[in-house]
């Protein structure tokens, strides 16, 4: 477990941050910072923002006010070629894979590296059977994705997401309708992945069994409060906010599923 | 793999539809291309609606071009009509060979037609009012009109053109218009309109009146005297008159024969006293002849004096026809 | 009334998009030929028996139409100019228009809203791609290269229709109809269809994918979104022929 320093710059820094869909505020003064290497979940009630929240630190929104830095990048103030420069560097995995559906498995995977990258054809390959194999899907290659089930569609949407070796990684709900086997299955590939690569990830779920298996820190949004209510060790929460709605939250719902 | 199979499917789609592409182009319009034309100017006085840019022109009635400008000659004020004709129609007309030598040909072969008569002319289309340019001998064989100076300029083969019928038709029709609007119908009505007033002023005048009536009045008056003349010159009269000249006349007859058949018989001794009858009776037949005659003039004279009545007062005839009357009751 | 200015506003957006990723055509890696193959296959090879048919029958439609007005003037011949101006200037590139906004514009329309839906805009994105230029430019140069090929066939079978109908009906010798057309039509007429078939092009595929991207990120918004693409599309097809009718007046096409 890496303990954060002060001296190195944060993976992720996001500053007096509002967001919303024009006069609606979803959220407002947000304030936190992600260390590199950390695995950071992102938590909050049914429609208390957190995927826009996801959405606005990858630059797919622009806020309605503050900045995000993204290895003290702007991000907010990036444009052009280096906004989408910036943007290449993250590698984020949606909630239904969101693979290309006329294209096959290998060839999603392929996609950034033949978009981007100067790789021979053969050097592709072999990259695309390595992160295949990474996610478990090397025999799956020449699939469809509308011949694969969900899990391996995430699994695939994952594969095409570390293609460029990114060293930040979103998840936006990866567990979401998936079975309880499956769904841990993707947290071990998570942990896995923070093994091999170090990198850091940050994931948006609801699903508790992910938080405290994978989380070294738990982000927790309110949606009445509209902000950022608990910041810390997902275990170390439920004893600091006991009593509180976040300490319910974690712990009911938490014991409720263990 | 279905790639192939999309690229086979497109492949064989632009093939299709590019060679059809081709064959339309070609026969819309890029065969014209191939077409060896030679180019002729012809200028109109007249106006040329309903001709456009792709009218044909025809030569006897064989289409062997089209209309390819229309312009105006802004110093004659003439229409310049460009035509291209292709030569394929012309069969004894050079068409092989380069541009200027098939030009040549043409040309050669234009002039000597155009000797005999060889004109343009506009012509009506079926019923549309389009128009065509027509190419046939309109003109009797002779000189070729020379061609206006700005034709001339360009140096294009120029054909002349004579006017149209309907243009005919249309220059005698404003012709007589023409005249018709010149004649000064004004003045013919207002001529017209004095003499008309003239009688008019004459016939209200009261003179005309009384000499009418007088007229009326000497119209009866002849016709009594008339009547009168009839009854001098009875019918009983008269022939009484003839049978007296009559009886005279055979009288005379008589005394001729007499004297004949005196002549014959005589001796002369004897004869002397047969000839004093024959005198005496002669005198005789004289004397009476002489009292008809009188009696004649007598008759003439009372005539000639009931005219002079007649002339003199008419009236005399209905007073005398008055009197007259009364004195038979 | 905001409403509409917001809209074109979007609209406007979205072409400053496409038109932005243009030059994307001319770098050799951004050329997606297999999405080009896909929609060319998809709007051209395949809708080839359906504009064939219905370009044909809209000749012998309109053979029959002409030719009852036609005979009572005694002008049968210049049916041959009716039908082969129509077809070649107007119904050859709309017929096609329409069926290609059926077939292409709301297929568009489906695939993008779908995709929104599916977060793939949204991955695109992310991956630093530009969606506008990825998703719209191989759909613009397959139409734009596949409709003037439909409406040349389209026009062949229009043609062909009336044909028939001069032979059957009105009992215009072959050899005289053909002589007839080849001598009346020009190549103005068309490319001028032709050129107007590109423009449609343009339009239906800009209006599909609009409606695409605009579609609100649910199954119902990409039905709604594909049907809104085929009103757009007719809409501005019409709009957009009576434009360059007038334009082409002009220059006498």
């Amino acid at each position: 477990m890496d303990v954060p320093q002060k001296n190195i710059i944060p993976a992720v820094e996001v500053r007096d941050l509002a967001i919303g869909y024009g006069d609606r505020i979803v959220l407002e003064k947000l304030n936190f910072t992600i260390d590199p290497g950390e695995v950071v979940c992102i938590m909050g009630g049914s429609g208390c923002g957190k995927s826009t929240l996801l959405k606005h630190i990858i630059g797919l929104y622009q806020p309605l006010k503050g900045d995000i830095f993204i290895r003290g990048e702007s991000m907010v103030n990036a444009a052009g070629e280096r906004k989408k420069a910036l943007m290449r560097s993250l590698g984020v995995t949606y909630q239904g894979g969101a693979l290309f559906g006329w294209m096959s498995v290998a060839e999603n995977v392929e996609f950034p590296l033949r978009e981007y990258t100067e790789l021979t054809a053969a050097e592709r390959r072999e990259r695309v059977q390595e992160k295949l194999a990474l996610v478990g899907l090397e025999k799956f290659g020449s699939f469809m994705p509308a011949e694969l089930s969900g899990g391996m569609c995430k699994r695939a949407g994952l594969a095409r997401a570390l293609a460029l070796e990114p060293d930040l990684l979103f998840f936006d709900e990866p567990s979401a309708g998936l079975d309880p086997l499956s769904s841990a299955g993707l947290d071990k590939l998570i942990l896995d992945l923070r093994e091999r690569t170090g990198a850091t990830i940050v994931v948006v779920t609801h699903e508790l069994d992910s938080v405290f298996t994978i989380g070294d820190r738990a982000l927790m949004l309110d949606r009445e409060r509209r902000t950022l209510v608990a910041d810390g060790k997902p275990a170390e929460l439920i004893k600091e906010y006991a009593g509180s709605w976040v300490g319910d939250f974690l712990s009911r719902n938490g014991t409720a599923n263990r | 793999m279905d790639e192939r199979k999309n690229q086979l499917r497109t492949g064989i789609f632009v093939t299709l539809s590019l060679v059809l592409l081709v064959l339309m182009l070609f026969y819309f319009g890029l065969s014209e291309m191939f077409v060896r034309r030679a180019k002729a100017v012809t200028c109109f006085a007249e106006s040329v609606q309903g001709l456009s840019v792709g009218s044909e022109v025809k030569f006897c009635g064989v289409r062997v071009g089209e209309v390819t400008d229309i312009s105006i000659l802004s110093r004659e004020k003439l229409i310049k009509v460009d035509m291209a004709i292709e030569l394929k129609h012309f069969k004894g007309v050079d068409e092989s060979g380069d541009a200027d030598v098939r030009d040549m040909s043409f040309r050669d072969f234009m002039e000597k037609e155009m000797k005999e008569g060889l004109r343009c002319r506009l012509e009506f289309q079926g019923i549309t009012g389009m128009k065509y340019v027509s190419l046939d001998y309109f003109s009797k064989s002779g000189d070729i009109p020379v061609a206006p100076v700005e034709v001339r300029e360009e140096g294009a083969f120029y054909i002349p053109a004579v006017s149209s019928t309907f243009k005919d038709i249309l220059v005698a029709l404003t012709n007589a218009v023409d005249r018709l609007s010149k004649m000064k119908f004004e003045t013919l009505f207002g001529e017209v309109e004095s003499v008309l007033k003239e009688l008019n002023s004459r016939l209200a005048d009261p003179a005309l009146g009384s000499s009418l009536k007088n007229i009326s009045r000497l119209t009866a008056t002849l016709e009594k005297s008339a009547g009168n003349v009839s009854r001098v010159f009875s019918e009983e009269r008269m022939e009484k008159l003839v049978s007296v000249f009559e009886q005279n006349l055979v009288n005379y007859n008589r005394l001729a024969k007499q004297l004949e058949k005196i002549s014959q018989d005589m001796k002369l001794p004897e004869s002397a006293s047969g000839f004093r009858d024959m005198t005496a009776a002669a005198i005789e037949i004289r004397q009476e002849l002489t009292v008809t005659l009188q009696k004649l003039g007598e008759t003439l004279e009372s005539i000639r004096r009931l005219a002079e009545q007649i002339n003199r007062d008419p009236g005399f005839i209905f007073g005398g026809a008055r009197k007259s009357q009364r004195t038979e009751e | 009334m905001k409403k509409i200015f917001s809209q074109c506003g979007e609209f406007m957006i979205f072409l400053g998009a496409v038109a932005g990723a243009v030059p994307e055509l001319f770098r050799r890696r951004t050329r997606r030929w297999r999405e080009f193959f896909y929609y060319a296959e998809l709007c051209g090879f395949q809708s080839l028996p359906i504009v064939i048919m219905l370009c044909f029958l809209m000749g012998v439609v309109l053979g029959i139409q002409g030719a009852i007005q036609m005979r009572k003037v005694g002008t049968e011949i210049f049916m041959v100019d009716l039908i082969g101006f129509s077809v070649l200037k107007e119904l050859g590139p709309l017929m096609v228009a329409i069926i290609a906004t059926g077939r292409a514009g709301s297929a568009f329309a489906a695939e993008i809203g779908t995709m929104k839906v599916n977060e793939e805009l949204s991955a695109l994105r992310t991956m630093g791609s530009d969606p506008a230029g990825f998703l719209v430019l191989p759909k613009l140069c397959a139409m734009v290269i596949s409709l003037p090929l439909l409406s040349v066939c389209g026009d062949a079978a229009g043609i062909l229709g009336g044909m028939c109908v001069g032979v059957s009906v009105l009992e215009i010798p072959v050899a005289a109809y053909w002589l007839r057309t080849v001598d009346v039509l020009n190549i103005a007429a068309l490319t001028g269809g032709l050129v107007k078939s590109a423009v449609y092009a343009i339009l239906i595929t800009l209006a599909g994918c609009y409606c695409g991207f605009t579609s609100s990120g649910d199954a119902q918004g990409v039905g709604r979104g594909a049907t809104r693409a085929v009103v757009m599309s007719i809409f501005l097809v019409v709009i957009s022929d009576a434009v360059m009718t007038l334009l082409f007046s002009f220059i006498g096409w």
